[in-house]
């Protein structure tokens, strides 16, 4: 930071100078384009801006990746998932609303990310649970661990049936070998001897998935929009 | 920020969306301005942020944090801009704005125009924070929630800018206009 008060007067005085002012033009352009340009559903959330903390980023995760490959299948097969032609937007409002098979976390135990710069708010198993597990409680890591496993490796498990898929195989093959080192490193933590660098590693991991998946989401994105127009 | 009209306009209501741009399109326009330091491409940039606002505001779960937000959507904008159009160098009308006759309390005509100079040296990343910072007056904090950075990265994008301003200022040679606006 500068601490040089005569170039912060002249900089912000500087500053001051110029138009300030919208053009009525600009306004007008605007507002004439805006029947023609279409709100982003609310169910989709704006995923390239996601920041938030490593840990509700990585509840996040588990449960958007999942409900969106659900929601992907249902529209690349038909009648594969609870016989759902189409993605409607209460299908990925939270986790009580989509096939229980894939959501092995009770209900309960999960609740709502809100990250309000980035307008995001995903579901997943409560922050407090892993707060605590990366506290160095390892015992309630482990309690509830092998249902963020189980949803992991279910989560691979359906990407498995989207591989070959045309347009989205490239995105599916790199977002499934993610989604297998990420839940490789989970399950080295459930070793005996796992401690909290084990869990460390998990999160390193889950980075390089979560920037592997922007490209998938915009895929199964796109899928989505040509699928239900 | 009237929070139920981001809500309307949250839910389609183009009206309501109209009087969102009237109460902020011109903060986000002059932002734009200073940044990108070009009439014309801050034209375009603050179009496609409030584009970028009505396509995106259904996602904006909190409507406390619409200006916030918008900020981060107009920066973005500026960032396109600047790579879409490669023509850093100002206007005519801009340097007849910039370079008064007669000094005033922000300095001499030498201050002004080695600091436009200085400036456009900058990347939009650290013009960015300047204008954030020294023309809205916005917390670092906030600028690092707004801009989706970290604090410590606005802390040193500020002090390198200041810096690269305050060396522009102590520069002994002075060059003419003529050759600033090339």
């Amino acid at each position: 930071m500068t601490s040089d008060p005569e170039l912060t007067r002249i900089v912000r005085s500087w500053l001051e100078d110029g138009v300030t002012a919208l053009p009525d033009h600009v306004v007008d352009s605007v507002m004439a384009q805006l029947p023609a340009t279409q709100q982003r559903r609310r169910w989709l959330p704006a995923w390239r801006d996601l920041s938030m903390s490593t840990y509700a980023r990585l509840a996040a995760a588990v449960a958007v990746v999942s409900i969106l490959v659900i929601g992907g299948i249902s529209v690349a097969r038909p009648g594969l998932i609870g016989g759902q032609a189409t993605l409607t937007p209460t299908s990925t409002a939270s986790p009580a609303t989509s096939p229980s098979t894939l959501l092995p976390i009770a209900p309960a135990a999960w609740c709502q990310y809100i990250d309000h710069i980035n307008a995001l708010t995903p579901t997943g198993p409560a922050f407090d649970a892993l707060q605590a597990a990366r506290l160095g409680q390892l015992d309630e890591w482990r309690r509830l661990g092998p249902e963020i496993l189980a949803l992991g490796r279910q989560t691979r498990s359906t990407l498995a049936e989207l591989e070959g898929l045309g347009p989205v195989a490239t995105q599916v093959a790199r977002e499934a070998a993610a989604v297998d080192a990420w839940v490789a490193a989970l399950e080295a933590s459930f070793a005996p001897d796992a401690g909290v660098s084990d869990i460390d590693r998990i999160f390193a991991t889950y980075d390089v998935w979560l920037t592997s998946r922007f490209g998938f989401m915009n895929a199964m994105q796109s899928n989505f929009e040509t699928a239900c127009p | 920020m009237n929070t139920a009209v981001v809500i309307q306009a949250q839910r389609g209501d183009e009206e309501a969306f109209g009087h969102l741009v009237a109460a902020v399109g011109d903060r986000l326009h002059a932002v734009a301005q200073r940044i990108l330091r070009d009439t014309d491409l801050a034209e375009d940039a603050t179009q496609q942020a409030l584009l970028a606002i009505w396509r995106d505001l259904p996602a904006l779960r909190d409507p406390e944090r619409f200006e916030a937000w918008s900020y981060r959507l107009v920066v973005r904008a500026c960032y396109v801009e600047a790579r879409r159009e490669r023509r850093w160098a100002p206007n005519l009308t801009l340097l007849a704005d910039a370079h008064r006759a007669v000094p005033d309390s922000s300095g001499s005509i030498v201050d002004r125009d080695q600091l436009e100079r200085g400036f456009r040296r900058l990347s939009v990343d650290h013009r960015a924070v300047v204008v954030l910072h020294h023309y809205l007056d916005m917390p670092l904090e906030e600028i690092a929630n707004a801009l989706g950075i970290p604090a410590g990265t606005v802390r040193s994008r500020l002090h390198h800018a200041m810096r690269a301003l305050r060396a522009a200022l102590d520069a002994d040679a002075r060059q003419p206009a003529q050759e600033v606006a090339r």
